[in-house]
């Protein structure tokens, strides 16, 4: 049973009023401010990432077709459930650090804002497989990758720190400039991949572990 | 001399600093626990935990307690009459401001 409360208060003015606007707006910033985001996480995809594409230019590459195809989703798979799972763990490693937890309604709704990039990138990399003409159709899928992982970002990036959205941004000019510009300009898709998914995570990982915690 | 109005729905209980912020971070974070709490609204641990007595003694936040490894941790959420007496005191607020 709850105590009686009080029905009213007295407001003598709209400033007192502002400045309770004032205390909630300061507290619920505080609070969002306090990014479960984690450095090492950006750290281990990077890795992964970087794991995948070695693997891509050893393994997939030598495979006579159609086994490099399956390899390619094999090992791309793997990486995507591995980076999954290890940005998971990190994540709910870090909230309990700054203590808040994964799962905060703030939480679902980052996940919420990614997974219409992450499912965009699922499909165009079933089609792949799914269509056996496109026999070198995976070169293409690295800069579609980028694009729709920009596009997760850039959602999560509008309820998330400023670096979620550079992040985004970054991905994006690297996928345009992966499709758009001739085939194997200055670098080839695949050392894309390996700048991109690995180096930049890498870079953004650092950076997050430096400035926010790890 | 400062005109004098009274709101009806200006909860006496949320209108507190400490608990106005405590309900905002709840309201924004979903969950929080004690030390986090103490850090976003920079008070002492008597006056944190006071105030937040009075608010779970009010149904306005749920307290749970679990062991992470050896340590104790208390964590604290927004119940749904919390949520609503929330909402309607920054609605009143809002509409004291714009009159």
């Amino acid at each position: 049973m709850h105590p009686e409360r009080p029905v009213f208060r007295i407001v003598t003015s709209a400033g007192e009023a502002e400045e309770h606007l004032r205390v909630i707006r300061q507290a619920m910033e505080r609070s969002t401010r306090h990014s479960t985001l984690s450095g090492f996480s950006g750290v281990a995809v990077g890795l992964l990432a970087l794991a995948g594409c070695a693997l891509t230019v050893t393994v997939v590459r030598d495979a006579p077709y159609p086994v490099s195809r399956y390899l390619f989703v094999l090992v791309w798979g793997s990486v995507f459930l591995l980076s999954l799972l290890a940005d998971y763990a990190l994540t709910k490693r870090r909230a309990a650090r700054v203590g808040k937890t994964a799962f905060s309604p703030l939480g679902k709704h980052l996940g919420r804002a990614a997974a219409p990039g992450l499912l965009a990138a699922l499909v165009f990399s079933l089609f792949y497989v799914l269509h056996p003409g496109l026999r070198d159709g995976y070169v293409y899928l690295n800069g579609i990758w980028m694009v729709c992982y920009a596009m997760s970002l850039l959602s999560v990036g509008m309820f998330s720190l400023r670096e979620v959205s550079l992040l985004g941004w970054a991905f994006l000019v690297a996928g345009a400039t992966t499709l758009l510009l001739p085939m194997n300009f200055i670098v080839t898709p695949m050392t894309m991949m390996a700048l991109t998914f690995g180096g930049f995570h890498i870079f953004y990982g650092l950076w997050m572990g430096r400035k926010y915690g790890w | 001399m400062a005109t004098v109005r009274k709101l009806e729905a200006l909860d006496d209980i949320i209108h507190q600093k400490v608990r106005l912020g405590v309900m905002s971070s709840l309201m924004a974070a979903g969950e929080a626990d004690f030390n986090f709490l103490k850090g976003a609204l920079g008070v002492s641990d008597g006056n944190l935990s006071t105030h937040l007595t009075v608010l779970e003694e009010h149904g306005y936040i749920r307290v749970r307690k679990e062991f992470v490894g050896k340590k104790p941790r208390t964590t604290y959420a927004p119940t749904d009459e919390g949520r609503r007496a929330f909402e309607a005191y920054v609605e009143a607020l809002e509409a004291f401001v714009r009159a």
